[in-house]
């Protein structure tokens, strides 16, 4: 009897003895969060769309309420850090009706198949700049300059082009800048993402420099520099993210660079009436490889203009004529081929340019097929040079973004490397789910391809709170990218 | 006494409980599961599971045994990085097992066992952070053990069964990217196997078991794979080809070489120990194989998701005892610890897996040629980390279980 009870003892002393085996250490629910060497209490965001939660092509009240900027400020609620309001737009749909501005892309199903549809906007411009000061200083559209330019929230200047309407929706004066507006809520903590769409623009509008240009490095360092230098004037610290490569979001890598499908009657006209023959003259001035025969059994390349190529549409056009081709239809061709080649793997397709593809310009058939007969313009692609010239402007940009955080002590972000991931082929995976570069169904960008969705954000949101534990000490926790909204499905 | 092991008992049941690593569910006899389900042992029909040749010691000439077992079992998930916890709430499951054995001939005894080997239920919730991974599964295997033994003389007999292996799998997890779910489900599994093993009694006092029951690759086949996404998302042109895919899978139901001895230090008192050799180092990866849908990981064919797993191979140890209070009353007591076969780098929660150390205790109570069982257990898991790169999944998991059983067996001549 006793021995039993001994060894009943025995086992609830040997159990009890390495108790410590079976207990969380510390157990979630009882942590402490602390700021660290920051102060959270005043947190201002400084950014363009990324910041203010622009997704679907449209600045919507959803959207904005998973912000990154908002997922930063309530971790930082668990450690001392303050309220923080967002200037929610009035609607769930976006856009401005009075401007022209259409609302949120959604996904609805057009001859059979799952395609963005803009919506109609939800409302006019609307002015919520009582309700001033806010903490997210997000404008969509906004350069590096931009956030020091005073009077880029005076509703006067819409028109003109001086003033964002954005911002006027919640400036505190028509004489005001963004940076001003945070420097007068003396803020203890900042962050600041800027600079993607002085690349951007360019790059979106295929690296056609009539429409959008890059700004120069010396024009984004001197906006840069005095951004930081103000926001640090008054002790605040803060994180401050690179920019990631244009060049890795969706817009730019869904299309493929051949897409295009031909029969074996198609192809073979083709090869007869227009590309052999050109192909034949191109060769006798060393640029064969401009094009290729066209073929049946796998898909084409699209035929694109590049304007980095020689022209050679006077050699084109009397080579015809002096095989017979009539004059008129000599000259078209010229015209049309002199700086034209099949695009390749590394020029980058316009995910707007896809509805381009095939269709007709202002030529009559044959050269009535975008991308097939007729050359895509230089809008519609961003070419392997052109797209080397938005990567080192980054590099560029980014070598000034580290140099600076460096200089004034703060967190830094390298907001390329995860992006970068988040797009890449293999994707980025978090509790058993992987977001990849696939448009709609990857998970982590909008119906837009430029902006992340939620769960791209909060992806985001997860790098700055990295950033600003490492540097400052502080243990504010992160969040499961997958809890946030994604792509919504009819 | 008795008083003491009812209290002990229902001690047991109150403490909070978790459970329980691996598929693997070692509760294939009430007597045995008490004494730490060790396996020298030659009381009944039963024991064909643990060695096909201890039927050759089972004394009577028709022996029928029956059990019935519940687990009560709970996970525990936390991330401090993102201050998240979660706890599984799982069913109450309930392995049984069914044995009878006939001597035929004086040397020759034919059995036929049928037991629950292999299993798993587990909920972790359809909105918890690991949903990706699995919201819940409930996975059984069947094993049905025709068996034949033979007793060579008073100290040797061998034995041998063949193992038919029938399996059910349900599956439920997200699919978050497209606000989805996937529903796995097939009630048709099988696999073969066998189970061979010598038994020695070198003198009265002793019994020593080498038994080695064989890997049983359990093959779904055309299993159903029930895609719950927006309609609009089924194309041809789409990962999602259709709602209603099929799937083929393979899971290992792992060799276990077990080396167990049981000695009568005393007339009354019984001390038994075992070691059990799992070959969980065979189960490398899970693949699942659609048929149509290109939802898969693999870069040379998109219809196949595979999962590494990378199980280390592990071992068990097991000691228990029986003390007989009178001809008709036994009370047993016992403590095994089980190393988890998961690396911290492939923790999943489809398999909570913690190294478990676990107390049992029961009573049989012996009236005419009947015999009940009693049995109760209760298992802590270590915490342990959760590294897996892989799957994304980081934090650290503990786990509980009790159990409880109830035996009848059944000795004539």
């Amino acid at each position: 009897m006793k021995k039993y009870i001994l060894s009943i003892l025995t086992i609830g002393a040997i159990a009890s003895s390495c108790s410590d085996k079976f207990e969380f250490d510390p157990e979630v629910g009882s942590t402490t969060f602390t700021s660290g060497d920051a102060n959270f209490t005043k947190f201002v965001s400084l950014g363009n769309s990324l910041t203010s939660g622009y997704a679907d092509g449209a600045l919507y009240s959803s959207a904005q309420s998973q912000s990154y900027p908002m997922i930063m400020a309530t971790q930082m609620q668990l450690a001392g850090g303050g309220a923080f309001k967002q200037p929610l737009m009035p609607n769930d749909m976006g856009g401005f009706s009075n401007l022209g501005v259409s609302g949120k892309l959604t996904l609805q199903v057009v001859n059979g198949s799952l395609s963005p549809v803009a919506s109609t906007a939800g409302g006019a411009l609307d002015n919520i700049s009582s309700g001033a000061p806010y903490q997210n200083l997000g404008v969509p559209g906004a350069k590096a300059v931009h956030l020091i330019a005073p009077g880029y929230g005076n509703p006067a200047g819409i028109l003109a082009g001086t003033a964002n309407p954005y911002f006027t929706r919640f400036a505190t004066s028509s004489t005001t800048s963004v940076l001003q507006d945070a420097m007068a809520q003396t803020p203890t903590f900042f962050s600041l993402w800027i600079g993607n769409n002085d690349v951007l623009g360019y790059a979106t509008n295929g690296g056609d420099a009539t429409l959008a240009q890059i700004t120069s490095q010396a024009q984004f360092d001197f906006a840069y520099s005095t951004l930081v230098n103000t926001l640090t004037s008054g002790g605040a610290k803060g994180v401050v993210a690179n920019l990631p490569y244009v060049t890795s979001i969706p817009f730019f890598t869904t299309v493929p660079y051949n897409p295009v499908p031909l029969d074996a009657a198609t192809a073979s006209a083709l090869n007869t009436q227009l590309i052999g023959p050109a192909k034949q003259v191109l060769t006798a001035y060393g640029q064969g490889n401009r094009i290729q025969l066209l073929s049946s059994t796998s898909l084409n390349p699209l035929l694109i203009k590049d304007e980095s190529l020689t022209n050679l549409s006077t050699q084109i056009t009397s080579a015809l004529m002096a095989s017979g081709v009539p004059a008129a239809q000599a000259g078209l061709v010229g015209t049309l081929m002199g700086q034209a080649r099949h695009a390749t793997a590394s020029d980058l397709v316009l995910l707007t340019t896809r509805s381009v593809i095939g269709t007709a310009g202002v030529y009559p058939a044959p050269f009535d097929k975008y991308g097939v007969t007729l050359p895509l313009l230089d809008k519609h692609v961003l070419t392997a040079t052109e797209v080397a010239e938005c990567n080192m402007t980054v590099d560029n940009f980014n070598l000034t973004i580290s140099n600076l955080a460096t200089t004034k002590n703060l967190a830094f972000y390298n907001a390329n490397t995860d992006m970068q991931a988040l797009t890449s082929n293999s994707g980025i995976i978090f509790n058993g789910n992987t977001y990849t570069e696939n448009f709609v169904t990857g998970g982590s960008f909008s119906l837009d391809g430029v902006h992340p969705n939620n769960r791209g954000y909060a992806v985001i949101a997860n790098g700055f709170i990295k950033a600003i534990n490492t540097k400052y000490h502080s243990n504010l926790p992160m969040v499961n990218p997958n809890n946030y909204m994604g792509v919504t499905f009819p | 006494m008795r008083k003491i092991f009812f209290a002990v008992c229902a001690c047991f049941m109150l403490t909070i409980m978790v459970q329980a690593g691996g598929y693997r569910v070692a509760l294939q006899g009430v007597r045995n599961a008490a004494m730490a389900h060790t396996s020298a042992h030659t009381h009944d029909a039963s024991v064909m599971f643990f060695n096909p040749a201890a039927l050759g010691f089972v004394e009577n000439k028709l022996s029928v045994a029956i059990g019935a077992f519940g687990i009560m079992s709970e996970s525990e998930y936390q991330n401090s990085n993102t201050n998240y916890a979660a706890t599984t709430d799982n069913d109450l499951s309930t392995p049984a097992y069914l044995a009878a054995s006939y001597r035929a001939f004086e040397d020759v005894t034919f059995g036929l066992s049928v037991t629950t080997p292999f299993g798993s239920s587990l909920n972790w919730g359809d909105d918890w952070a690991g949903a990706p991974i699995v919201q819940n599964i409930d996975l059984t295997a069947i094993f049905i053990q025709p068996t034949v033994a033979v007793k060579f003389n008073d100290w040797f007999a061998a034995g041998l069964g063949i193992i038919y292996a029938h399996g059910q799998l349900e599956l439920n997890k997200s699919i978050p990217n497209v606000n989805g779910k996937l529903t796995l489900m097939d009630d048709d599994a099988s696999g073969l196997g066998f189970n061979v093993g010598a038994f020695f009694k070198p003198n009265d006092k002793m019994n020593v078991s080498l038994a080695y029951r064989s890997n049983i690759n359990m093959e779904a086949n055309a299993g159903d794979a029930e895609f719950d996404v927006s309609s609009a998302l089924i194309s041809p042109t789409s990962p999602f080809k259709t709602a209603n895919d099929k799937f083929n899978a393979t899971l290992p139901l792992v060799s276990e070489f077990t080396v167990g001895l049981s000695y009568k230090v005393t007339p009354k008192l019984l001390l038994a120990a075992d070691v059990n050799f799992a070959g969980w180092d065979t189960y490398r990866s899970l693949t699942f194989d659609f048929e149509q849908n290109t939802v898969g990981n693999d870069p040379n064919d998109a219809t196949r998701s595979i999962t590494p797993k990378n199980f280390r191979q592990s071992n068990v140890y097991r000691i228990g005892g029986e003390y007989s209070v009178n001809s008709n009353l036994a009370l047993r007591l016992g403590y095994y610890y089980d190393h988890s076969p998961v690396r911290d780098n492939y923790w999943s929660p489809e398999t909570p897996s913690t190294n478990n150390h676990a107390f049992t205790g029961g009573l049989g109570y012996k009236w005419n040629k009947f015999t009940f069982d009693l049995f109760a257990a209760m298992a802590k898991g270590e915490v342990r980390d959760i590294n897996n790169a892989n799957a994304g999944f980081y934090g650290e998991t503990r786990s509980n279980a009790v159990y409880f059983g109830l035996g009848l067996s059944y000795n004539a001549f």
